[in-house]
């Protein structure tokens, strides 16, 4: 008896370790405050560019279809699938002739740039590389235990996974949301006010390495 | 509303103390006596609550959906760019993981019920009669993901990817006008299952708030959209409420107020599981509702008339 209940306690420990995230990863996340995540998604999504006609072309995918004109100015980050690029890497990639933005469409692009939702909250949070998807974002972020439709802090994230990810960003008077995100139908980082009915299905995460929490 | 409060409190006595009725005979520590008195006590106490409530339990007209439009969709954006057998469907992508599906999700009715829908993919505004047979197509140039009839000849289409507004006439062709972002009113909850909405000046009825009151039992209400006003002074206001879960899970119904402000009729819950999230997510036409969902291979405009 006391053998099996031995296994059954070895065996447990052993499902535990290999289902979280180790303690050596969690160590290496970047530490944020609240405040630095909105700042960064709102430079994200004030972000102007100017599209040139390089950019309008990518050389690696069949039928490329940009979503911008030639000299077009335009507010927000691109969407990029697969993407994760801080303001200066996409300005670096723009001046060699890279195209602005892809979706999934196109595949995944060496010859695009730009940032998709999950590497959008990823970058809010610090993260600097795309390691983590809508699936597995929540190696990086629990599920908060408090009532989410009243309680959830600018810095959050709702999502989706295997679908999107948006970024928290406060409650209106009515009851709604304001969100960011970046949107593939936008084709950019956008920050605009949702209803409930738009995110149902998604679940409440909140970054595990907030300064707030340290 | 104090009075709601103390009826809903002793609605909620009276369900506990008969449910720990049972358990008291079977105690036998109350006599029969007692017991009789208590009995006539209840129903004494039943009544007068059941008098007291009768205003405040009056409920809406509950309205079933009254019919479905469906128009086909397609995936295949290559051929549906080309073949003109094709112009009577929307196109939606499939997305993938982390990239949501795209497909039409902007919608309005023009007066005489024929729907103009986005068609992003394809950079075109689509126009089909009332039962869902296509029509004809603007060929805008951009994607849109919003389209509003501001007046009887006035069109207002937003263009997806800078959000930039654009007028059309009716006939599709560019016009001139006044473009606008302002919603019919403003909602504002004031405290848990009631809100106040302020319709706007341009709706005829600003000065006259509009009292919502949510009373659906194992219901929170989360969040109140104005969504029409009409001249006759009747409103139309979506709310959403839910009843928790491990996941964002929620119900929304489109509730008809008279211009006396109180609730006439209410739809049923509208369906939310969206395969394309949509920006215009409801309309309302002279007393008619519509909600638009895109599945992956068609497009349905849900109906309630609420007439």
């Amino acid at each position: 008896m006391f053998i099996r209940c031995l296994l059954l306690l070895v065996g447990f420990s052993v499902t535990l370790t290999g289902s979280a995230q180790t303690p050596t990863a969690i160590a290496t996340l970047p530490v944020t405050s609240r405040d630095q995540i909105i700042a960064t998604a709102k430079r994200l999504t004030d972000f102007t560019w100017i599209c040139g006609a390089a950019n309008l072309k990518a050389s690696c995918v069949k039928n490329y279809e940009s979503d911008w004109k030639e000299g077009q100015r335009v507010t927000g980050l691109p969407y990029d699938w697969g993407g994760i690029d801080s303001i200066e890497e996409f300005e670096k990639k723009l001046s060699k002739g890279l195209a602005a933005g892809s979706h999934s469409r196109n595949g995944i692009t060496s010859c695009t740039a730009g940032i998709d939702c999950s590497g959008f909250v990823s970058f809010c949070w610090g993260l600097r590389s795309h390691q983590y998807s809508t699936r597995d974002i929540r190696q990086i972020a629990g599920k908060p235990k408090y009532n989410w439709f009243t309680d959830m802090k600018p810095g959050d994230a709702l999502d989706k996974p295997g679908s999107h990810i948006v970024l928290f960003a406060g409650y209106n008077p009515d009851g709604t949301i304001n969100i960011f995100e970046a949107s593939g139908s936008a084709g950019r980082v956008i920050y605009h006010k949702t209803t409930w009915s738009r995110l149902k299905g998604y679940i409440p995460l909140q970054y595990k390495m907030l300064a707030e929490d340290q | 509303m104090l009075t709601r409060t103390m009826l809903t409190d002793a609605k909620i006595r009276h369900h506990n103390m008969k449910v720990e009725k049972p358990f008291i005979l079977r105690s036998g520590r109350i006599g029969g006596g007692v017991w009789s008195l208590l009995v006539v006590g209840l129903l004494c106490f039943s009544c007068s609550s059941r008098q007291r409530a009768a205003p405040e339990t009056l409920q809406p007209r509950n309205i079933g959906m009254t019919r479905v439009v469906r128009i086909p969709a397609t995936n295949d954006i290559a051929q549906s760019a080309s073949a003109q057998s094709e112009m009577g469907k929307l196109v939606v992508t499939l997305g993938s993981a982390d990239e949501l599906p795209e497909g039409p999700d902007g919608f309005d009715v023009t007066a005489n019920g024929a729907y103009l829908i986005t068609d992003p993919l394809r950079k075109r505004i689509a126009v089909f009669d009332g039962n869902g047979a296509y029509r004809s197509e603007w060929q805008i140039g951009f994607a849109a993901d919003s389209v509003t009839i501001l007046s009887d000849n006035l069109v207002q289409v937003r263009e997806a990817k800078t959000g930039e507004l654009h007028l059309f006439n009716l006939e599709g062709k560019p016009a001139s006008g006044n473009t606008t972002t302002a919603e019919p009113g403003e909602a504002r909850l004031t405290a848990p299952n009631t809100a106040i909405v302020t319709w706007a000046a341009a709706t005829g009825r600003q000065g006259a708030p509009l009292e919502i009151d949510f009373d659906k039992a194992g219901l929170k209400m989360l969040s109140v959209q104005p969504i029409a006003m009409e001249s006759s002074g009747i409103g139309y206001v979506a709310i959403e409420s839910t009843a928790g879960g491990d996941s964002v899970d929620l119900k929304k119904t489109v509730r008809r107020y008279g211009a006396d402000g109180k609730v006439i009729a209410e739809t049923t819950e509208l369906p939310l599981d969206y395969f394309v999230r949509p920006t215009d997510e409801i309309r309302v036409r002279k007393g008619v509702v519509y909600q638009l969902m895109t599945t992956m291979s068609e497009v349905r405009i849900n109906v309630w008339n609420t007439n």
